[in-house]
């Protein structure tokens, strides 16, 4: 910028100088020319003057010498006066002052000259007087100054005294016309070219060349002057030059530069405005550019560009990185392109006329593409119209992303969920997810959809909540209904999951059921539960629960049982030999051939079999003295306690209810707690059986148990024991035959329970009983009771034989 | 003690002494001889196949049970008649013998006629079977007395082939094969060929089934 606008001023110096120098030769030379010109002219005006004079001294001398006489004066004097144009008029003084004679130019209007040589013609600042006393003294030529006569025009005098022997015998005075002088001498050419004027010493204009020429001009002009010496007639000859035109035509050419150059300087300007400008928005584009190359460059995302025929005319470097292939070699390419798996051209054949008509659809397209290397990949492909400034459609923009790997994590996380499911859907648990304030079901597996289908209050009653009408309550005891709707999820979440099993009365299957809270995926507080199928399990349970119980319970008798098949084994063989032995010695005595020795010797081993069972059976005596019971302190409540305990299994397989009531403030009693239990869980599980075998309504399947304190006529203070049941009763001949031992009416029962339990009874000096309970004539069930004495501890156990 | 001929043995195996003794002493009233073991162990060891014998065996011992002797003896291929003793609650047990062959089973005490009869069904059934067994015998030492062709010979005359096709089989002339068949009636005793397919089938034929 600086560099044109500093060449722009040094031109415009240049110029500058260029015009004040030849403006300045041109002075020079004219002020040479007007020089020469006046030396030339003042050679010519002084050479005339001289002249002038040498013609007056000739005629003095003629004077003198008599030869001219004032009669022949005007006459001599033609002649020199119609040669000299300046001449108008030569006057003759003698020496008195007295105008002898004088002459005049014949060219001269005469009116319209002073009279010449007058003595004192007005505008000479002498006088005349003074001046011809002047030349008198002097005794030479003189030159007056200058004057303007009243007819304006210019003259002046030169005075030659007239010297007769050194005596000063008069003067000739001529009067000289400035004008005439300058018409006269300067010659043409040298007029043309300048303005030859004479001033006078004060510097006034006396005469000049051309009559254009005025002290008054304007313009400057160039002024030269050069005095009129040696001769003193105190003029000046002023040269001044024409240059006009030149002049103008310079100042027009510098005014033309000047504004050239200001022109040039304000385009400069505009020009370097402009230029900011454009470098300003140059940068933004740059800017721009570089932004969309680097965020073209940096997207992971192809981008391809077609023409409205499916040419390629832009792919960005993703595009070619995603497909192995260089830009030149898409660009410009047709279809079918490269990248085009080779057995899939007809399908993207089929894509790319879709594209070209815009039916494309937004969500895009998936497409296989084939690498340069051969490799394929699957790639999502969005369409766009590809407008131009003019807002007309000129191809389409396609950008292509490659999800082989978000495809391959999503068929992974498809085949994870798919995998998920299928093991959720396979457990043979229920398990399901339910929404804890809008109780809607979100989830349930396979197995929960079988056995509940998508029934919500299902999930409700297996987590153990208020039981729906429609769902018939079957758990016993889980009433522990679910408080924590107020709760914060996180501490519901935290809470370990809890575990309880809950009997399904219309599927008729027992499930274990873990219910927890989790934050659902929508954040919502859930509840989730698992419920396995327990049934098989719970049976088992029972059964062995049963076994062990059955096992427990009779375990006494089981050892009764199995040492009543000892002993029968046990005795049977002395028994067997002294049968042997009888019958060996009957038929020996049958047949005489029994001597004395082996008759004492088969009696005797007879005898000592017969001894041997004796001792079986008092080992057995003993062994029985040993399973006393072992009495101890204990209260009614906690062997009620224990009972309920253990029967509850029985009494919920056999789905029969309980109530018990025990009298407060009951005496301590001694007795066999464990004895006692047996045969109370006995009692109790004889009604649930009672009432499960006979099949009784639900109203009817409860069983009562109370323990109250009771007066015994025989015993005093006592306690009773009583369990009832709301089941069908007994048959008088069964009450006849209850406590007989191996009498039973169960199909697999043994026939021991009952007797055993009044021995127990009766060891601790107790009585039990049996009843029916009427309702006027109808049994409404039975009553089993039995008492056991206050405070009794010193007895002695006595097994009871049954009867 | 007596004189008369005792009617056979008796085997017992209890391991009560008491029962063994009395039983012993009941059966040589009966005129048996009876030569008891107090374990099933000491029975196998010492008993003796060519007796014409019967076993009473308590089917619960120590040791050795009643139900393993029996599997011996059946291995044995003996064809000694076995009654088991029973006690209290082993009635399954002595079906299972049954099954496999006992005679019988008694209770503990015994009935004496019952005992006595079963040991008398037992010992004409064990004289049965000894006679076969001799005969068996018999015949297996005939048969030893062939040669190696007369036995091949001897095979397909049962197998009721021709003289010719015999011939034919074994790649020998008509007439040799009527030398063998000679030398086969002869050494055999006997006289027609249907004491030729009595003797050669009952060799062949299993021990007789009790």
């Amino acid at each position: 910028m600086l560099v044109p606008l500093f060449a722009v001023l040094l031109f415009l110096a240049a110029i500058v100088t260029a015009f004040w120098y030849l403006r300045h030769e041109e002075i020079e030379r004219e002020e040479e020319s007007i020089q020469r010109d006046l030396g030339v002219v003042h050679q010519q005006i002084h050479q005339q003057l001289l002249d002038d004079q040498d013609v007056l001294l000739r005629l003095t001398r003629e004077i003198v010498h008599h030869e001219l006489t004032s009669a022949r004066f005007t006459y001599q004097m033609a002649s020199p006066l119609l040669n000299r144009s300046e001449i108008i008029g030569v006057s003759w003084l003698d020496g008195n002052g007295q105008e002898q004679a004088r002459a005049l130019s014949p060219s001269l209007e005469p009116a319209l000259v002073e009279a010449p040589g007058a003595a004192s013609p007005a505008g000479l600042p002498a006088s005349s007087a003074q001046l011809f006393e002047t030349v008198r003294s002097e005794r030479m030529p003189r030159f007056t100054p200058p004057y303007r006569t009243r007819g304006g025009q210019v003259m002046f005098q030169l005075w030659v005294p007239i010297l007769d022997e050194g005596r000063y015998s008069g003067v000739l005075v001529a009067d000289l016309d400035v004008d005439g002088l300058l018409r006269a001498l300067v010659p043409s050419d040298v007029a043309q070219r300048h303005l030859i004027s004479l001033i006078d010493e004060q510097g006034r204009w006396l005469a000049g060349t051309s009559g254009m020429a005025s002290p008054s001009r304007q313009r400057e002009l160039l002024t030269q002057t050069m005095a009129l010496s040696p001769i003193s007639t105190r003029m000046l000859l002023r040269g001044e030059g024409f240059r006009a035109s030149v002049g103008l035509i310079g100042n027009t050419l510098v005014w033309m530069v000047l504004a050239l150059s200001a022109l040039t300087v304000w385009t400069l300007f505009g020009s370097w405005r402009h230029m900011q400008r454009r470098t300003q928005i140059q940068r933004a584009l740059e800017r721009e550019t570089t932004f969309r190359r680097t965020m073209e460059n940096s997207m992971p995302t192809g981008m391809r560009a077609m023409d409205r025929e499916g040419r390629i005319t832009y792919v960005n470097p993703s595009f070619c990185a995603l497909t192995g292939f260089a830009e030149h070699e898409l660009v410009g390419h047709l279809p079918p392109f490269p990248y085009w798996p080779p057995g899939r051209i007809e399908e993207n054949t089929r894509l790319l006329q879709q594209e070209l008509s815009g039916r494309t659809p937004a969500a895009g397209v998936e497409v296989k593409l084939m690498r340069r290397d051969g490799s394929q990949f699957d790639a999502r492909m969005y369409v766009s119209p590809l407008i131009d400034t003019t807002g007309a459609q000129t191809g389409w923009m396609t950008s292509i992303t490659n999800i082989t790997d978000a495809k391959r994590i999503r068929d992974q996380l498809t085949a994870a969920h798919e995998r998920f499911t299928t093991v959720l859907e396979g457990l043979d648990a229920a398990v399901s997810v339910r929404s804890v304030t809008h109780g809607e079901l979100l989830f349930a597996n396979r197995s929960y959809r079988l056995w509940f289908g998508t029934d919500p209050r299902w999930h409700a009653l297996l987590a153990g909540e208020q039981p729906e009408p429609t769902t018939a309550p079957t758990s016993f005891g889980e009433d522990n209904s679910d408080d924590l709707g107020g709760l914060p999820a996180a501490e519901l979440t935290q809470a370990s999951s809890e575990v309880r099993e809950v009997r399904v009365l219309a599927l008729d299957k027992w499930f274990e059921v873990r219910t927890r809270y989790l934050q659902w995926t929508d954040g919502r507080l859930t509840q989730m539960l698992i419920a396995t199928d327990v049934t098989a399990r719970r049976q088992f349970e029972e059964q062995a629960a049963r076994q062990a119980e059955r096992a427990q319970a009779s375990s006494r008798l089981i050892t009764m049982g199995e040492m009543a098949s000892s002993v029968a084994h046990e005795l049977n063989q002395p028994l067997t030999a002294i049968a042997n032995y009888c019958s060996g010695m009957v038929s020996r005595v049958k047949t005489g051939s029994l001597s004395q020795e082996s008759l004492i010797d088969a009696l005797e081993k007879t005898s000592r079999q017969a001894q041997r069972a004796g001792q079986i059976i008092h080992r057995i005596r003993t062994f029985v003295k040993k399973s006393e019971p072992q009495r101890q302190p204990t209260r009614a409540e906690s062997i009620v306690e224990d009972t309920l305990e253990l029967a509850n299994i029985e009494l919920r397989r056999r789905n029969v209810s309980i109530q018990s009531y025990v009298a407060r403030r009951l005496p301590q009693l001694h007795v066999d707690p464990i004895l006692i239990e047996q045969v109370l869980l006995n009692l109790i599980r004889n009604a649930a059986e009672a009432i499960d075998t006979s099949g009784m309504p639900k109203s009817r399947r409860h069983v009562e148990l109370r323990v109250t304190p009771r007066h015994v006529p025989d015993m005093g203070g006592a306690i009773e024991f009583s369990v009832s049941d709301s089941g069908p009763g007994m048959k008088p001949e069964v009450q006849e035959r209850l406590y007989e031992a191996f009498f039973s009416t169960k199909a697999e029962g043994m026939g021991i329970g009952l007797s055993l339990c009044r021995s127990i009874i009766e060891s601790h000096q107790g009585r039990i009983k049996a009843e029916n309970l009427y309702n006027g004539e109808t049994i409404t069930g039975c009553r089993f009771s039995f008492t056991l004495p206050v405070g009794t501890g010193a007895e002695t156990f006595q097994p009871a034989e049954p009867s | 003690m007596s004189l008369l001929p005792k009617k056979g043995t008796v085997y017992v195996v209890d391991d009560d002494e008491a029962v063994r003794d009395s039983l012993q002493w009941l059966l040589e009233g009966r005129d048996y001889r009876v030569r008891c073991f107090d374990s099933a162990e000491a029975f196998l060891s010492r008993f003796d196949p060519r007796e014409v014998a019967c076993l009473i065996a308590d089917i619960r011992m120590d040791g050795m049970s009643g139900l393993e002797l029996q599997d011996r003896l059946l291995e044995r291929k003996s064809p000694l008649p076995i009654v088991f003793i029973t006690g209290h609650g082993d009635v399954p047990m002595a079906v299972t013998t049954m099954k496999k062959g006992a005679i019988d089973f008694i209770e503990k005490p015994f009935k004496e006629d019952a005992l006595l009869e079963l040991i008398e069904r037992m010992l004409n059934q064990a004289s049965v079977a000894f006679e076969q067994y001799q005969e068996q015998l018999n015949r297996e030492a005939l048969l030893s007395r062939l040669t190696t062709r007369e036995a091949q010979v001897l095979q397909r005359i049962v197998a009721g082939r021709l003289n010719k096709q015999i011939a034919d089989d074994l790649g020998i002339s008509i007439k040799t094969v009527e030398a063998h068949r000679a030398n086969i009636m002869e050494k055999l005793g006997a006289n027609t060929v249907a004491d030729l397919l009595k003797i050669a089938l009952g060799a062949q034929q299993q021990p007789t089934k009790v």
